[in-house]
């Protein structure tokens, strides 16, 4: 489903260089990158999505060349394919609970917001337990809620890969649980794919594979193999 | 906030600007008519806003006299004015029939003034008061403790004239003799000699009788006791507060005005150049007040400027996070300048919503200003 090889990127006036060989991530799998902070996760996402240009390498999602795309169409990809999920969950504090799930369709005229869609935001509010509180405002709502509410927002367009920067890095251990549950019900479900960048190792028994970044090792439920160059 | 701070800074600049406009209309219609004005020496301002617009400020009297020795002149008519006396907030005006015509006012209901003690009012006084034909009205005294000064006089509506926009629609209209009687100068009683009553008789002069203090003056003026009112004093020395002075032409004018010119008691003017030099006055002050008003408008452009600016580094992570969800730049540059845009049109809309109802009172206002 995604297949990355030969990635090479740099940022420019830094000595930050990030090299991956090869990564793939099948439908319904999920991956974790772990590593310090700065040894390129974030960074890597952001080349998954198209929102930074690698100087190497090629990233293939779907089907599709996501370093070949114009700008154009890498907005149209990250609108219609991806979800994104972030660690302070990126919600707008001045729209409530369902209008924050369905903002995605209000930015981009590749999403056309109909009643179904609207629907689907009630359904998928329902699912993560915040039907009572669709007009609530972020202010209003719980670290868990907000997160739940990010989550709902990055699974209304049906995206079949997640990303997921920290997102259970602001949460206690119990809604960390919940969030990954959900997370990955809808992986297997929707034979999706999830990588998550995270710090926090008690989780990773839950994914398919780590990719420990300050090694460059893939471990893989089967195997361990060594991605340095 | 930001909205009506915007739209405040609007609103002042645009009202200043037609009540500027409108006050500048007002009072040249009323100054630019052949009309003179006839009054006291002293403050040509002061009597050409009293004779006009019946601004409060009183100019010192003249005597009927004047009006008179206009009327013999051949060269104008005279119309006597009289501002002395209030009742309640409305100035009443003693004039004669003469100033209805001069001013085209027209008797929306009821009928002219017949006789002294009745009134004809002002639209604006009607509309206000509430009062209607067959009501009564009081002026007011003077001063209560002036036992021998003007007197409350009962005045009865007889007509109510109709709105013309300006000054006449503020006060009430009644016989310049009817101030007199105000003013104490004219009175009415009992027949003291039908009453044939010692008590009320201070003095016998040779069948000559002298009244006291007992006898019943009269407050109200009615059909019966009319022929009881009687002036006490010379006529032609009753006081007005001026008077306006209509030429035949513009040679009469021109004469009449070379006539008082060394008058040493009394002055006549050309109201149109006194009141166009207040309004070169007030257009002053106006290109000062516009000076303000755009370093206000600049100083606020770029506050508003630097709010902006501010708000946009505060929201960059809101920006950022709608172009990683897969809003183009050019999408999130039109969400900030649709924002721009409806506060801007915001401000307008609230400008024009205060300026249309600054409009409700606008007139009032402008009217009260020149009145005062």
């Amino acid at each position: 489903m995604i297949k990355v090889t030969g990635l090479e990127f740099r940022y420019p006036k830094t000595n930050f260089c990030l090299t991956m060989p090869l990564f793939q991530a099948n439908s319904s799998q999920a991956s974790a990158l772990i590593g310090p902070s700065g040894c390129g996760k974030t960074t890597f996402l952001q080349l998954i999505s198209g929102l930074q240009t690698l100087q190497k390498g090629e990233v293939h999602i779907d089907g599709q060349t996501i370093n070949l795309l114009s700008d154009r169409d890498k907005r149209l990809f990250r609108i219609s394919k991806l979800g994104f999920i972030f660690q302070d969950f990126g919600l707008l504090e001045y729209l409530n609970v369902l209008d924050n799930i369905l903002h995605p369709y209000r930015i981009n005229h590749k999403l056309e917001l109909t009643r179904a869609i609207k629907d689907r935001a009630k359904e998928l509010a329902s699912q993560l337990g915040l039907s009572d509180k669709l007009k609530r405002y972020p202010k209003q709502l719980s670290q868990g809620e907000k997160q739940r509410t990010a989550i709902a927002r990055s699974l209304i367009n049906q995206p079949k890969l997640l990303l997921a920067d920290e997102p259970t890095g602001n949460l206690d251990p119990e809604n960390k649980h919940a969030i990954l549950d959900l997370l990955l019900n809808y992986v297997n479900e929707y034979q999706a794919s999830l990588i998550v960048a995270t710090h926090d190792h008690q989780l990773l028994d839950r994914f398919d594979q780590i990719v420990d970044f300050r090694t460059m090792s893939l471990e893989t439920k089967e195997a361990n193999v060594d991605l340095s160059l | 906030m930001l909205c009506l701070s915007l739209a405040l800074i609007g609103f002042v600049p645009w009202f200043l600007n037609l009540a500027l406009k409108e006050t500048q209309k007002r009072l040249t219609a009323r100054a630019e008519t052949n009309a003179l004005v006839l009054g006291s020496t002293g403050s040509a301002l002061e009597l050409v806003l009293n004779s006009l617009y019946f601004n409060k400020e009183m100019p010192a009297t003249i005597p009927m006299q004047a009006v008179t020795d206009i009327n013999k002149s051949k060269l104008a008519y005279a119309i006597p004015l009289n501002t002395f006396y209030h009742a309640g907030e409305f100035t009443i005006v003693g004039t004669s029939l003469d100033y209805f015509a001069f001013r085209k006012l027209k008797i929306n209901q009821g009928r002219q003034i017949g006789i002294i003690g009745e009134t004809v009012i002002g639209a604006n006084v009607a509309a206000k008061t509430g009062l209607s034909l067959g009501d009564k009205l009081i002026s007011s005294p003077d001063n209560v403790f002036d036992i021998s000064g003007s007197y409350p006089l009962q005045l009865e509506i007889t007509g109510i004239l109709e709105k013309t926009g300006s000054a006449d629609d503020d006060v009430v209209f009644v016989d310049v003799r009817s101030t007199w009687i105000m003013a104490g100068l004219g009175h009415g009683h009992e027949d003291i000699a039908s009453l044939n009553d010692p008590s009320i008789i201070q003095e016998n002069q040779a069948g000559n009788l002298v009244a006291n203090a007992n006898v019943k003056t009269y407050t109200v003026i009615t059909k019966e006791n009319l022929a009881s009112f009687h002036f006490h004093g010379d006529e032609s020395q009753f006081s007005l507060s001026s008077a306006l002075v209509i030429p035949k032409n513009d040679r009469n004018a021109t004469l009449l005005l070379g006539r008082y010119l060394g008058d040493s008691a009394l002055q006549l003017l050309e109201p149109a150049g006194i009141v166009q030099n207040l309004l070169s006055t007030l257009f002053r002050i106006k290109r000062v007040l516009e000076a303000v008003v755009w370093i206000v408008i600049f100083s606020t452009v770029l506050t508003m400027i630097l709010v902006f600016v501010l708000s946009l580094r505060l929201r960059s992570k809101e920006l950022n996070l709608l172009f990683q969800l897969g809003s183009s730049r050019n999408a999130i540059a039109g969400f900030v300048f649709s924002e721009m845009a409806i506060i801007a049109l915001g401000s307008l809309a609230l400008a024009s919503l205060l300026l249309i109802l600054s409009g409700l009172f606008r007139e009032h206002l402008i009217m009260q200003l020149i009145a005062k």
